[in-house]
């Protein structure tokens, strides 16, 4: 065909990296976009996500790879070794994963048909199992989700579900302490001092598309593209007046332009989405804490509002993901062009 | 004059019996880290060895200074686990 382009798939990863992270097989910090190709074919990524200091990829056949710290056996290999390139993670009876998520020091997969499974740190409640388990190097069943779950999400020591009947769950005791002190005298909502899940009011006439958690923060992504944002807004990362927000509360969507949010990840206090339709493509922006180059622009100022990254001016944005201090992204380029090499 | 970036209770760092240590993340991807000796002199300040952030702790300091131990989630039992392993 004339003018036709041949697409070449490349996985960045940049950020933190003191863990090995960022799959690159090494462990320095990088301020701009590198490749991370070790371990893994870029072409068979389907997403990609990371946590405190772990990063975990999952394939067009549903395999899940880990990489980064694995003290408290949050890679889910049934060891607690530190791997600094892609490994496969084996799941005994489970055929395909749909979606995982990384906390600190703890991981949330969503099983293809529904269920949930976690492993790492159960210190604060966040694997929402017996409060027994200090920690687990091998997934367990969160028997208590018992309807199919539609997306998962890990924050430091939180985690959050989205389930098919339009609820969300959120367990983990991580935002307890801060909205204690922020909501004194008043009571703090069950939902942010549960071990176990607890619904999360005030989704009764919106629909859930994805959950997706920060550090102490927690947002949902609806199918109209709005977004939902509760926790912890002591750095600016609610884009609120308040500093705490027990209850979701909808992001000004002029903010971005007016367009519709398509997908949303977040850092510790940074956030990463994808903007547009379906015929503008998908444009990378970023906002929030910026001092290991997490936002992406080559700087490491503060990112205060959602801001296009420069180094993908001229690509599309196939998919984004963050870990606590890095970001990642998996864009589609012109086979003669590797502007962010 | 410190900037901190964060102020955190007592009751949510983890403490770690071998270094008699309390840790709590860091966004950077290390720990702030306060000892108990620390904390019984007084101290406030929790700082990261690997960036430049520190955090406030917050506790009830005449209890740290009659030598009492506050509870806090342990981080130790996983050294125990690798020693066996």
């Amino acid at each position: 065909m004339e003018g036709a382009q041949l697409l070449k798939c490349v996985l960045y990863t940049w950020g933190a990296n003191s863990y090995g992270q960022l799959g690159q097989g090494h462990r320095e910090d990088q301020a701009e976009p590198r490749r991370a190709d070790g371990g893994l074919q870029a072409e068979q990524t389907r997403c990609m996500t990371g946590g405190g200091g772990h990063s975990a990829v999952i394939t067009e056949s549903g395999e899940l790879l880990m990489c980064g710290q694995n003290l408290k056996g949050q890679l889910g290999l049934s060891h607690t070794s530190e791997v600094i390139t892609f490994q496969p993670c084996p799941l005994p009876g489970c055929s395909r994963v749909q979606q995982v998520s990384c906390g600190w020091d703890f991981s949330v997969i969503l099983t293809g048909d529904g269920q949930v499974l976690v492993c790492g740190s159960n210190a604060f409640g966040q694997l929402g199992v017996s409060p027994g388990i200090t920690h687990s190097a091998e997934p367990l069943h969160v028997k208590s989700l018992n309807e199919p779950v539609t997306s998962v999400a890990a924050g430091l020591r939180h985690a959050l579900a989205s389930t098919a009947s339009g609820c969300v769950y959120h367990w983990g005791t991580g935002l307890s302490s801060h909205a204690k002190r922020m909501l004194s005298p008043h009571p703090v909502p069950a939902h942010l001092s549960s071990k176990e899940p607890c619904l999360v009011p005030g989704f009764n006439h919106v629909t859930p598309q994805k959950v997706v958690a920060g550090s102490t923060h927690c947002i949902c992504l609806t199918v109209k593209g709005d977004v939902f944002l509760w926790g912890s807004n002591k750095h600016g990362q609610l884009v609120s007046e308040s500093l705490f927000l027990p209850l979701p509360v909808a992001l000004d969507r002029s903010l971005l332009q007016a367009e519709r949010v398509t997908d949303v990840h977040s850092g510790w206090t940074h956030l990463v989405a994808k903007t547009g339709d379906f015929f503008s493509g998908g444009r990378i922006v970023s906002w929030g804490w910026n001092e290991h180059g997490m936002c992406g622009d080559g700087s490491l100022c503060d990112v205060t509002q959602p801001r296009p990254i420069p180094s993908f001016r001229d690509a599309t944005a196939l998919l984004i993901g963050c870990g606590s201090g890095h970001s990642m992204a998996l864009c589609s380029l012109k086979s003669n062009e590797d502007s962010a090499s | 004059m410190t900037v901190f970036h964060d102020e955190v209770e007592i009751e949510d760092f983890e403490y770690d019996e071998e270094t008699e240590t309390y840790y709590f993340p860091c966004p950077c991807g290390d720990r702030f880290a306060i000892t108990k000796e620390d904390l019984e002199n007084g101290e406030e300040v929790a700082t990261c060895p690997s960036c430049s952030l520190i955090v406030k702790v917050i506790y009830d300091k005449e209890r740290f200074m009659c030598g009492e131990v506050i509870e806090a989630p342990k981080a130790s039992e996983n050294k125990l686990e690798l020693a066996q392993s």
